[in-house]
């Protein structure tokens, strides 16, 4: 260690200085691999329990190779106890089709909040504030009266009305809305561009980063949502998955089935996995290129 | 902003801003008079549409087996059709039966725990015994009595069916026995037998945890009331500084400071433990037996709690019946009824006692060929039947249950876990308990 900073001290030379530019950046590799690690562990832990058999994931919690491996037979149990067909179903309906509906309307909104000026527009957007402001579980119960007296309980649409508006997406797309420079408003409005078009082909591509953010945290959040779909339907055939989930992993009076957990686990996270494994690039460059400017 | 594309601007933002507005608040705020859909014309000549919540709360494919019970109901009954409705544990069906209610779309049958005062504080349920005065004279006759006593209030109110119950037992293995040097046939049976089999297990091997307990409410009422103790005297006078009580907190106590016990507070937990083969000897629930039994790859045993010295063991009971949710036309409580009886049959009774290790309600059932091979070919399921003779209900309280049972858990977190002085924690706990049901 102390070899290491007497180096430093002796040579100040270029190529000194290059070597400690190599330093840095495989210490902070070094470290990125780290952290990665630790977000992956869990995802590896999920993996390696699923092909596990019980006895095995109580005597060898720590093993990283099963003595047996029961994968086929631990999905098969899974697949046999719940209907999972149907909860992917609903659930790729109930999210895309929130997202889609939420883009539709948080969008318009959050650009009037950006580029206009018209009566009340402060108190208005206090209650679009004041919407985050609401805990999700003190609303359970209104929401549940609301959806039931408009005739939509143990419906898709029941399950995904009460997140359809979201404030918090207009209130960040207000926000990258704010961010572009007047200029370029300007000179598209030379050029006989109205406010809609604006919106649709400057606007939208312009904050695309933050649209593709908002949009995984949507998806995500819909995706693993369990106590409102739950309350609000009744039949199997309008469930979701992170219901489907709460069928395994019960340990209120015996030890969980962890093997069939994980295995359960697998199903409901694998879709997002892959399809963000997909997309990784466009995500990428999406995030790395926010906003024009 | 030019002026000529104001009055423009001005239309689109407006809509735009109460398009969003209309569903944000639409989404945030109900207005507390929606349509009472729970009284909808029941259909003519049509089948009675029942729907019934159930919630699991052992592990194994027991959702599957309850749905296959009530596609078998509806198979045989054209005249009622129930929609089973799975609803996650205890707690979280209470609390969609609760938001049902409120927002008029409440269920018909519930498969309940026994803590029913949050629907009888809004008197939701009907009283059994006006449906079982309906019935032949000998309708009970076959039920087992001591299950009932979960659901009795005073005034003769009866408000669930019992229909899976668990009783507190021990579990040891019978392995780590043998190889300490311990009978395997003879578990302890008495406190002072308890505390030799753990120093000896202790002796064996130093590594394992000898004695695994729950110093939670429902565990040390059983092993107080072992100990011919108990927590409350009747349904509005608590006891928690009781002398035969605070014996056996610092009884056990005693063994977690000898390094020859632990306060495990999950059921589950200690259960992986047990079957883990690091804990020889454990307490647990009776609804446990399923899941020990499927895995375990050991010989093990069970046997009732250990007693105080001198003193008879009781086994308290646990579990959970069907209530009958009374908003409804007599129409539809009367198929909830049939439907009750239906999953209250000696047959359904002992397919459930099967699928899920539970106690069943009915005498017979436990007579029918399918559950004596069980009992041949699992004998531990067989030693169950020892307990019932000596079930006792959980202490119950007229009012502020959650804040009674909380005041006590407490007091146990801090005797077993915090070293407070057990007699003096007690004796506060005692005080602040009767506050509330002296209110």
């Amino acid at each position: 260690m102390s070899a290491k900073a007497t180096n430093v001290d002796w040579d100040k030379s270029g190529a000194a200085a290059k070597r400690k530019k190599i330093a840095a950046t495989v210490i902070v590799n070094a470290i990125i691999l780290v952290v990665s690690l630790l977000f992956l562990l869990p995802l590896v832990w999920i993996i390696i329990t699923s092909m596990k058999d019980q006895m095995d994931v109580l005597k060898q919690p720590l093993a990283i190779i099963p003595s047996e491996f029961m994968f086929v037979e631990n999905m098969k149990e899974v697949l046999r106890r719940a209907p999972w067909g149907v909860f992917y179903k609903n659930t790729i309906i109930v999210a895309v089709g929130v997202l889609v509906a939420q883009l539709c309307i948080s969008i318009p909104a959050a650009y009037a909040f950006a580029s206009f000026k018209f009566k009340f527009m402060s108190f208005f957007y206090l209650f679009v504030l004041a919407r985050l402001l609401v805990s999700p579980e003190s609303l359970l119960l209104p929401n549940y009266l609301t959806i039931n007296g408009l005739n939509l309980y143990n419906t898709l649409l029941g399950i995904a009305l009460p997140s359809i508006a979201s404030a918090i997406a207009i209130i960040i797309f207000r926000g990258a809305f704010l961010e572009i420079p007047a200029a370029l408003k300007d000179s598209a409005r030379i050029d006989g561009c109205g406010d809609f078009r604006y919106m649709l082909v400057i606007g939208i591509p312009t904050i695309k980063s933050r649209i593709i953010a908002f949009s995984i945290t949507s998806l995500v959040y819909q995706w693993d949502n369990y106590f409102w779909p739950m309350v609000i339907t009744e039949s199997v055939q309008k469930r979701t998955l992170a219901v489907g989930m709460a069928y395994f992993g019960i340990q209120a009076e015996s030890a969980s089935e962890w093997g069939l957990t994980m295995a359960a686990a697998i199903l409901v996270v694998l879709p997002l996995l892959v399809a963000f494994v997909f997309f990784q690039r466009q995500l990428v460059d999406s995030f790395v290129t926010s906003g024009i400017k | 902003m030019k002026k000529s594309s104001l009055e423009k601007n001005r239309r689109f933002s407006l809509l735009s801003t109460l398009l969003s507005l209309t569903l944000v608040f639409l989404a945030g705020c109900g207005d507390g008079n929606s349509v009472d859909s729970s009284t909808k014309s029941p259909s003519d000549g049509k089948a009675v549409e029942l729907v019934y919540y159930f919630p699991t709360q052992t592990s194994g494919p027991l959702a599957v087996a309850m749905e296959e019970i009530v596609k078998e109901f509806n198979a045989a009954n054209t005249g009622v059709r129930v929609t089973a409705t799975f609803t996650g544990n205890y707690d979280e069906t209470m609390q969609k039966t609760l938001t049902a209610i409120s927002g008029g779309n409440a269920p018909n049958v519930v498969l309940s725990g026994y803590s029913l005062s949050n629907l009888l504080s809004i008197d939701a349920l009907v009283d059994l015994n006006t449906l079982i005065a309906k019935e032949p004279k000998d309708f009970l006759d076959d039920y087992i009595p001591g299950f009932f006593t979960l659901f009795e209030y005073p005034g003769d109110l009866l408000y669930g069916m019992p229909f899976q119950h668990s009783g507190t037992i021990m579990y040891y293995n019978k392995d780590i026995f043998k190889a300490a040097g311990l009978d395997p046939e003879n578990p302890p049976a008495s406190w002072s037998e308890l505390k030799a089999a753990t120093e000896v297990i202790k002796a064996h091997d130093a590594s394992l945890i000898p004695f695994e307990f729950m110093g939670d409410n429902w565990m040390t009422e059983a092993l107080a009331l072992s100990n011919g103790g108990g927590v409350h005297q009747d349904m509005d006078t608590m006891s928690l500084d009781n002398p035969e009580l605070i014996e056996t907190v610092s009884f056990f106590k005693g063994l977690m400071d000898s390094g020859l016990a632990e306060d495990n507070t999950s059921y589950g937990g200690a259960a992986e433990n047990f079957l883990a083969e690091t804990t020889a000897i454990m307490t647990n629930s009776s609804g446990s037996l399923g899941n020990v039994s499927k895995t375990a790859t050991f010989d093990w045993g069970i046997a009732k709690l250990p007693a105080g010295d001198g003193k008879d063991p009781v086994a308290l009971l646990g579990g959970g019946g069907f209530i009958i949710i009374g908003e409804h036309p007599q129409e539809k409580i009367d198929a909830s009824w049939e439907f009750v009886k239906y999953m209250t049959s000696p047959e359904v009774s002992a397919k459930w006692m099967l699928a899920s290790g539970y106690f069943g309600p009915r005498q017979s059932a436990y007579e029918l060929p399918e559950m004596k091979a069980m009992y041949e070919e699992k004998p531990q399921f067989a030693t169950t039947l020892e307990l019932l003779p000596i079930l006792r209900s959980p202490f119950m309280v007229t009012s502020h249950f959650a804040e009674v049972s909380n005041t006590f858990k407490l007091a146990l977190d801090e005797s077993y876990l915090n070293n407070a002085d057990i007699t003096a924690t007690l004796q506060k706990a005692q005080k602040e308990a009767q506050a509330f049901l002296d209110k």
